[in-house]
Parts: structure tokens; sequence; C-alpha cells
């Protein structure tokens, strides 16, 4: 086409109106130009042919599968626990084993020492920590 | 959409409410509603192909996570189509990535010459459905949504967010590459 401005005029009156001056100029130029009429017939066609050429099959499950999708994420998204609810349910955890350990602690030292004392169920001992530390301590001290 | 005789029909804004609540059987009368027009686009920008499905309802699956924050300040219908041709540019741009890696790329002006071979027994529809999809994603968007989707020039602007004069002078150039095209096969 060699006048691209009567060409470009022709395409935008398919899509958006012409002013009276436009419509004039592009009704004298099909008067009168073989090659604008050709184009004008061949992009009608091309536009009701591309207009007919919408072709796709939608699955018949398609809102099923999408709804599907979406819980499946869902569920995914709610098994994976953040870092601060993972740190206190390990912490309720540890602290249930913890108490499960003092407790039989108690109990052993409260069965070992033969005695009811808070002391003994505690594990505290009556003698001096050097005692503790060193057990040579009393048999030394005896001697002298 | 069937409607009943004097029974209301539920506005695509009282489906989102309802959906925003957790109605789950609300959003799928949003599907419902519109997975034509949202396939249609789809198929329009990236042919008959197995990914077509899946983006489908990847659109769908987007605009749910999106909900909350859908406020309705353009069309649920344009919201979506926008969705639809995001995710499509995308798939294109993943399928160019592809073929480049493949030393199987060529591009010029305009035209992408995709491997989208057009048969001597084609019937027109497909013939022109091909063309369409050799065409640059840029022209692609707008002819598809002017004229298969249907769209005004005004719609199509407002989707792709782009000035009415782009539109068209893109519609212009669209057209102009696939008579190129298609002269060969209709004229």
């Amino acid at each position: 086409m060699k006048n691209k401005k009567i060409e470009l005029l022709l395409y935008k009156s398919f899509d958006s109106e012409l002013s009276k001056e436009e419509s004039e100029s592009l009704n004298k130029e099909l008067e009168s130009s073989d090659e604008l009429r050709e184009l004008y017939s061949q992009t009608s066609r091309i536009r009701e042919l591309a207009a007919d050429s919408a072709s796709y099959g939608i699955n018949p499950f398609f809102e099923e599968i999408v709804l599907k999708k979406i819980n499946e994420a869902s569920t995914k998204n709610s098994s994976i626990p953040g870092m601060s609810e993972q740190l206190v349910h390990s912490f309720a955890k540890v602290a249930f084993t913890a108490t499960i350990v003092l407790v039989l602690l108690v109990f052993y030292n409260l069965n070992k020492g033969n005695n009811l004392s808070i002391e003994n169920a505690l594990g505290k001992s009556k003698s001096p920590i050097e005692v503790a530390f060193d057990p040579t301590f009393n048999l030394i001290w005896t001697q002298i | 959409m069937i409607s009943i005789p004097g029974v209301k029909e539920i506005t695509d804004s009282e489906l989102i409410e309802k959906a925003k609540n957790g109605d789950q059987s609300a959003f799928a009368e949003i599907v419902r509603r519109y997975k034509k027009k949202v396939s249609s686009t789809i198929y329009g920008m990236l042919g008959k192909c197995d990914e077509a499905q899946d983006i489908g309802q990847e659109v769908f699956i987007r605009f749910y996570n999106a909900l909350n924050n859908f406020r309705g300040d353009s069309s649920l219908s344009t919201y979506l189509i926008r969705i639809a041709i995001n995710l499509s540019l995308n798939e294109i741009r993943r399928r160019k990535i592809k073929r480049f890696l493949s030393f199987d790329k060529i591009l010029e002006d305009g035209i992408e010459f995709a491997d989208t071979s057009i048969r001597d027994d084609s019937d027109e529809k497909e013939i022109v459905h091909k063309s369409i999809a050799k065409l640059s994603p840029k022209y692609r968007s707008v002819l598809v949504l002017r004229l298969i989707d249907g769209y005004s020039t005004e719609e199509t602007a407002k989707i792709l967010n782009l000035p009415s004069g782009t539109v068209l002078s893109r519609l212009a150039r669209a057209q102009s590459n696939l008579r190129i095209y298609l002269k060969e096969y209709l004229f």
C-alpha cells in the first residue's frame, strides 16, 4: 500500500469512530483505489475469520478442579506451621519430658535416701561442698 | 449465564463478598461465569496446547488468593482477563527461553515464526488461528482481546493498561502482519 496514512485510517475505521474529515478522505480513496478496496475486503475477511476462530475445549469439571487445587493448597499451607508455632510446640514437649525426669529423680532420691525430707527429695547433700568434691576429706579430717 | 425468571440474579460484587467470607459455592459461580472468557483469551494467546487448561485454572487460583485485595476498581472481567493475559505472556516468555535454549528462535519485525505449521488440508479457521499465534505477543494480545474476545478498543486499552491510541496502532500493525502472513493461504 503506497499511502500509509490511508491504510492506517482504513484499519482505524474498524475499531474507532472517524472524524468527518477522516471519513470523507477514506471514502474518496476507496472510490478511486482498487488496491484500497482489496485491502478493505481482505481485512474484513480476516476480522470475520478471527472472530470465528475461537476454538477451545473447556474441561467439564473446570470449577471442581479449580476448587480442589485451592483446597489442596490451603491444606498444604495450614499443615506447615510458622517458626513461632514450631517453637511453642517443641517447648511443650521439652517441658513435659523435663517434668517427668524431675519427678522420677525425686522418687529415686526419696527411695534411695530412705528419708522423706525435701533435701533428700531434691538430692541435697548434708555434707559440705568440700566433702562432695573430695571423698577423702572426711577421712583426713577425722584423722586430724 | 442461566437466569430464572423472577429470581434475582446475584451480582459479581455480591459473589465476591460471599467468596471473601469463605463461601466456596459463590467462588465456583464466579469461575462458572468467567471460565469461557478466560479460556478464550488464553487459547487466543497460546493456541491449542496442553498448558492452556492449567493456565486457565491458575487464573482463578490467583484471583482466589488475591480476593481480599480486590477492591473493585476495575470490573471482575477486566481483572480476570488481565491475569489471563499476564500468565499467557509469562508462558510465551517461558517458551521463548526454551526455544532459545534449543537454538530454534527466529524473530522478524513483529512476526514471530513459531512452530505452528499450517498443513495443506487446514481449514480457514485453523489457518487464521495459527497465524494469530505467530504474531508477536504485543500485537497478539490486542488482536485477541479486540477481535476474538470482542472487547471494545477502550476496554482492550483498560485491560492492557495502554492508551487507546496505542491499542489502535497495534491493531493496525497486527492486522497488517496477519494479512501478509495469510496472503499465501487465503487471498
